[in-house]
């Protein structure tokens, strides 16, 4: 993977020498526009009765409604309070077993088929199992949460450590660094790999936070969504997707942050 | 690291293994104490008279085949929409800024606005799973085309290829890697998706058994469902990536990379 991330930027150097057309890149703004122009099309043109497509206005007017009967802060605020905590505890086992499963000289690879099929089951099918197991409750939500976003980092935090240059892993031997010296060594070294998987994490995290609000009607957005759909209320279902929306984009921001704030107190990673 | 590939294998085994014995003992020992978590035996039961009465095998058809004709749609879509924003830089500039907003919008706030639109139908299913999957492969599409050596499109226009023969002998194979890594987390994206219109109430395929089983509390089914699953998710996988090294060898290790 190191390789790989080598020649994407070396490719990337060379192309901006050559053109400044450099693949990836932040889009402009402008490109919004088409979507803004659609949404005022709707509202323009858009059925003023229409159950399937009401008009962006109406989602406001739902927004506000919601407000109003106190439902929207506290729904938010349970859905933070689940993803937030999942994220925590997910952090910290996803990077305490990477670092062991990548420690592990004897063919840490050979787990690779256990850990396919657990990080590739579906948390939707888990959803009503661990409601069952568990009972409807927000420890639940916690478990499925953790169980389903735990995987990206530690596979990252894993592939880091198997990645950690040679000299470094020789430096860590020679040196007779044990116990606690060695790990933050190896934590400090393999960040970047625990933050990607971090960036990865984050949003399933918040999908799976949503999903079992909205399958086990556990207090939330996703609670709030369920019941607007149940009741046939559009306007407030679009609303709602609006503030899940807004709700991923507050989460992307902060993961991009403390990343960017993380590896500049750390230093230029060269990875 | 450097384990041989056969005793690799065996431990493959061995991990899984262990890890069903200790689940069996703990529950038979009363170790662990939840009033409807089913041991393995239990489980094993309940696929076996699933297996037999036929309706283990009408669910996972159907959630197969959805989940397929989703992909296959969504990948078609997706790889069209890449190419065109890809090809053109204008283009790219004016609508990119919009894909990233809709792909980023959580998916599972949409199924509601699917309800509304269809109903629980074949349709909300298939529309559904396709739109989730259709977003890996439009934004690796674009990537894959946008990052495209500038010296190969050099060699393209040196040799004065048309259109459609740069896009056909250069672009679309030096961005091969990246569509199939799009391709690939859309079929899993797409499998996803169609457990979830069925858990939320499309009546057909192995989600909408699996809350039949909860409200039957029968968890040894559910139980058996969640791993077919599991095994259904890990199949098709499994067959994407022995196709992709099939039809290009070369571009195996790559695809697998991410």
């Amino acid at each position: 993977m190191t390789l790989q991330t080598a020649n994407t930027h070396s490719v990337m150097i060379r192309k901006s020498r050559h053109k400044s057309n450099d693949g990836k890149g932040v889009a402009p703004l402008v490109g919004l526009l088409p979507l803004a122009a659609l949404l005022l099309i709707w509202q323009v043109f858009g059925n003023p009765h229409s159950v399937f497509f009401p008009q962006p206005n109406r989602w406001f007017a739902a927004i506000d409604s919601l407000r109003q009967q106190g439902m929207l802060w506290s729904s938010i605020l349970a859905t933070a309070s689940t993803f937030i905590q999942s994220m925590i505890v997910a952090t910290l086992i996803g990077t305490a077993l990477g670092m062991a499963l990548g420690s592990i000289q004897w063919g840490g690879r050979a787990l690779d088929p256990l850990l396919d099929f657990l990080r590739n089951l579906p948390a939707a099918a888990l959803v009503p199992a661990a409601a069952i197991v568990l009972g409807t409750n927000t420890k639940m939500a916690l478990v499925i949460v953790v169980f389903s976003s735990v995987w990206p980092i530690l596979l990252n935090t894993r592939s880091a450590i198997l990645n950690l240059s040679p000299v470094l892993s020789s430096s860590i031997t020679n040196l007779g660094l044990g116990g606690f010296r060695r790990s933050s060594v190896m934590i400090g070294s393999a960040l970047p790999g625990i933050l990607l998987g971090v960036r990865v994490a984050a949003p399933l995290a918040l999908i799976v936070t949503l999903l079992a609000e909205f399958i086990t009607n556990l207090p939330g957005v996703g609670a709030l969504i369920l019941s607007a759909q149940q009741n046939f209320n559009s306007a407030e279902v679009y609303a709602l997707l609006l503030v899940a929306g807004v709700l991923a984009l507050v989460v992307n921001s902060i993961v991009s942050a403390i990343e960017a704030s993380v590896l500049h107190r750390h230093g230029p990673t060269t990875s | 690291m450097a384990v041989p590939k056969r005793q690799a294998r065996l431990i493959g085994w061995i991990a899984p293994t262990i890890l069903v014995g200790l689940w069996q003992l703990s529950i038979v020992t009363g170790l662990i104490r939840f009033r409807y978590f089913p041991t393995p035996v239990a489980v094993a039961r309940a696929l076996h008279t699933l297996a037999v009465s036929g309706e283990l095998y009408k669910n996972t058809a159907h959630t197969v085949s959805v989940t397929l004709i989703a992909w296959v749609i969504a990948s078609v879509l997706g790889i069209a929409i890449g190419l065109v924003v890809g090809l053109s830089v204008p283009l790219w500039k004016g609508v990119m800024a919009s894909i990233d907003v809709l792909r980023s919008l959580p998916i599972i706030a949409l199924v509601p606005v699917g309800v509304i639109i269809f109903g629980f139908t074949l349709k909300l299913e298939i529309v559904i799973a396709a739109y989730a999957a259709m977003w890996p492969t439009v934004v690796n599409t674009i990537s894959g085309v946008r990052q495209t050596r500038a010296e190969l499109l050099d060699v393209g226009k040196m040799l004065r290829l048309s259109t459609i023969e740069r896009l056909r002998k250069l672009i679309f194979p030096s961005s091969l890697p990246l569509i199939m890594v799009g391709l690939r987390l859309g079929l899993g994206l797409s499998l996803v998706l169609t457990v979830v219109s069925e858990i939320v109430g499309t009546p057909k395929g192995i989600g909408n058994a699996l809350i039949s089983a909860e409200q039957a509390l029968h968890p040894g089914q559910m139980f058996a469902y969640i791993l077919v699953v599991g095994l259904v998710g890990y199949l098709l996988n499994g067959v994407f990536l022995y196709l992709a090294h099939f039809f290009s060898p070369e571009e195996r290790s790559r695809g697998m990379a991410k």
